[in-house]
């Protein structure tokens, strides 16, 4: 019961910060919505009984990535957006919430209809699976290459970051 | 493990006594910061209100709850009182998954019960108090926003900014210690660290009957590096760049009076004794006494005694720290921000680095202790 | 599947998921300031991750959670490289919106 409580709580948290994320006019209130969404996700990850990713989640997200966003949200220093938030042209703004109308339905046709075929799916809570030793066992197994080129991706990116702004006419110019 | 109503109600009384115990902990700890420094200085410090200047706390108390409640005019409501309470958050959740002591056995009604002497164990320990604490940050990127203020602004930016690069020498440097422990709960470690140090040297069995087993041993470098970075993650001195007075006025409390401020207060101090805690708990063998907890608990019987006992040497050794953090405030003059980048980019992280692959190559060689 | 609103179930968690997907569309297809639709893709990110780790539990498997752990990275380092995208336009033409992006062309 308690659950069920806590599960539509942090649904709730998660998609209504996630709906003011991309309604409201103000960047700044976006990004802190996104934090507020992201929290409400991590804790859907606990109730699922993941709490390493749970906490990676928080670590990484809330506790860097939009950090950085919000530095870089504060720093522009921009207004609000006002009317002008939204796409231009009711023909091409109409098109593209249509096509996003179709995939919603979609989704929502696959939720309602066929997931109930997978009746037979019976999650075990003492299941060992997101416990960290086995997540390692299988990142240092299985998945070895993705690791390494994720180890590539990581020492590139930093480098591209900082080359991107240190260009002439970046933070430097002049 | 049945949920007992006996149960519900130890384990919901637990939780209010251990968020009770970080907040009454915090006028103590300022009037210790207070005389301490005095000291320190030489000068006498608060000591008229009550023997020793101690009441001058109820005093303060009461002189923050009459202050007048006010709000800059060009501020954002929600996230100005948003900051404070957030504020708080961070160190009383990391604070409760910290075991402070024994874990003890209850009888009621004939059935024995256990309890841990922590609000909750996740199982993850170390990676839930660095996620939840790198979730302070938004306590002052919500004060520096939300005051609209550009002291504050520039306090809460140097602040976080200092915060996220800091972190990362701080996870860095634990990979040593995760390394040897080979867990991240609390409790294993403690577990480990329990009688003389002892380990596996060329495949023989090394023991050293006057040390005790303490992680300070194994990770001399990780030991540094995380107190170190323990200073710039709380911002206090010699990193307390975010509220330089003579540059931001008061950084991001700036425009915080009475409670509130007094919240931000209870905030830091919370994030020192949650650093503390956690040096104790890696380095220095959380509540364990070294030597002698065997017989101690022969002696005393009674489990629930005994864990009280381990209690106050926990905090013995928490305090010690607490008081490293107001000796360092008053002895070390401030980094200028340049140096504490380069401190923390150029010199702590590249330590932690090679304190990591150190530790992996040795506990492979060696497979020293622990999971061996 | 969502019948029972007091047992929760896989259908739960992945309606929650494409809900926010569906934000996160929404946000990166309409929004014109471009730091919105990079968070509008974090957003889209975290539901994948969401509906990863729903399936991983519901199907007591772990390697739901192991591709999580690599998505998170690779948001991250997304975020790190467009964001300073984002600083490099911005310092240069004072503008953040997406439309204006047009005159990049050659």
């Amino acid at each position: 019961m308690s659950e069920v409580i806590v599960f539509y709580f942090f649904a709730a948290v998660t998609l209504l910060s996630g709906l003011r994320v991309i309604s409201t006019s103000n960047p700044i209130m976006s990004a802190l919505y996104l934090v507020g969404s992201m929290v409400g996700i991590s804790g859907l990850f606990f109730l699922l009984n993941a709490p390493f990713i749970a906490a990676v989640q928080l670590m990484v997200y809330a506790g860097a990535v939009m950090v950085l966003f919000l530095f870089v949200v504060m720093i522009f220093d921009t207004k609000d957006d006002g009317k002008k938030g939204n796409s231009p042209g009711p023909l091409v703004g109409g098109l593209k919430a249509l096509s996003i109308g179709g995939l919603a339905g979609i989704f929502l046709y696959v939720i309602l209809f066929k997931i109930s075929n997978f009746g037979y799916l019976s999650p075990d809570p003492s299941a060992p699976q997101f416990e960290v030793k086995n997540m390692a066992k299988l990142l240092f197994t299985d998945y070895m290459f993705s690791f390494e080129v994720l180890g590539l991706l990581l020492l590139v990116i930093p480098i591209g970051t900082v080359a991107l702004s240190r260009i002439r006419g970046g933070t430097h110019a002049k | 493990m049945g949920a007992s109503g006996f149960e519900i109600t130890v384990n919901t009384v637990k939780m209010l006594l251990i968020f009770l115990l970080m907040v009454q902990l915090v006028p103590i700890l300022v009037w210790v910061e207070r005389r301490g420094s005095a000291f320190i200085q030489n000068r006498f410090g608060p000591n008229r209100v009550g023997p020793l200047g101690l009441t001058q706390l109820l005093a303060d108390a009461v002189k923050f709850l009459f202050k007048e409640e006010f709000r800059p005019p060009k501020s954002e409501a929600f996230l100005f009182y948003a900051a404070p309470v957030l504020a708080l958050i961070p160190g009383a959740l990391a604070f409760g998954s910290i075991p402070l002591s024994a874990p003890f056995d209850l009888t009621w009604g004939g059935e024995t019960f256990s309890f841990l002497f922590q609000s909750f164990d996740l199982g993850i320990g170390i990676v839930f108090v660095l996620a939840i604490s790198s979730l302070g940050t938004y306590a002052l990127l919500f004060a520096g926003w939300g005051s609209g203020n550009k002291y504050s602004m520039m306090g809460a930016v140097r602040a976080s900014a200092q915060m996220i690069s800091y972190e990362l020498a701080l996870g860095l440097s634990l990979v040593g210690i995760l390394l040897i422990y080979g867990t991240f709960s609390f409790s294993e470690m403690i577990e480990a660290q329990k009688g003389p140090l002892s380990f596996m040297l060329m495949g023989k069995n090394v023991e050293i009957p006057f040390l005790p087993n303490w992680g300070i041993f194994y990770q001399p470098l990780g030991f540094i590096l995380f107190f170190a970075a323990t200073f710039a993650e709380t911002n206090r001195s010699p990193f307390d760049l975010p509220e330089a007075e003579a540059e931001l006025v008061a950084g991001y409390h700036t425009e915080y009076g009475g409670l509130k401020m007094l919240m931000f207060y209870i905030g830091e101090y919370g994030h020192m004794m949650v650093a503390s805690a956690l040096l104790a708990t890696f380095y220095f063998g959380g509540w364990d006494l070294p030597f002698g907890s065997d017989w101690l608990k022969e002696a005393i019987g009674s489990s629930f005694l005994y864990s009280l006992v381990m209690h106050l040497v926990f905090m013995t050794k928490v305090l010690l720290f607490l008081w490293v953090f107001v000796w360092v405030r008053w002895t070390l003059p401030r980094f200028r921000y340049d140096q504490l980048m380069d401190l923390g980019w150029k010199t702590m992280l590249p330590w932690a680095l090679f304190n990591t692959v150190v530790t992996a190559v040795v506990v492979v060689l060696f497979s020293s202790v622990g999971n061996s | 599947m969502l019948s029972n609103l007091m047992s929760i179930g896989l259908g739960h968690y992945l309606l929650v998921s494409a809900m926010l997907f569906g934000m996160g569309l929404w946000g990166v297809l309409l929004r014109k300031n471009i730091l919105v639709v990079l968070m509008s893709i974090e957003l889209m990110l975290n539901a994948v991750n969401l509906a990863f780790v729903t399936f991983g539990y519901f199907l007591n498997d772990a390697n739901g959670a192991v591709i999580v752990l690599f998505v998170i990275a690779i948001a991250a380092a997304e975020a790190a490289v467009g964001l300073a995208l984002i600083i490099t336009i911005f310092k240069n033409y004072k503008e953040v919106n997406i439309r204006f992006l047009e005159h990049l062309k050659g």
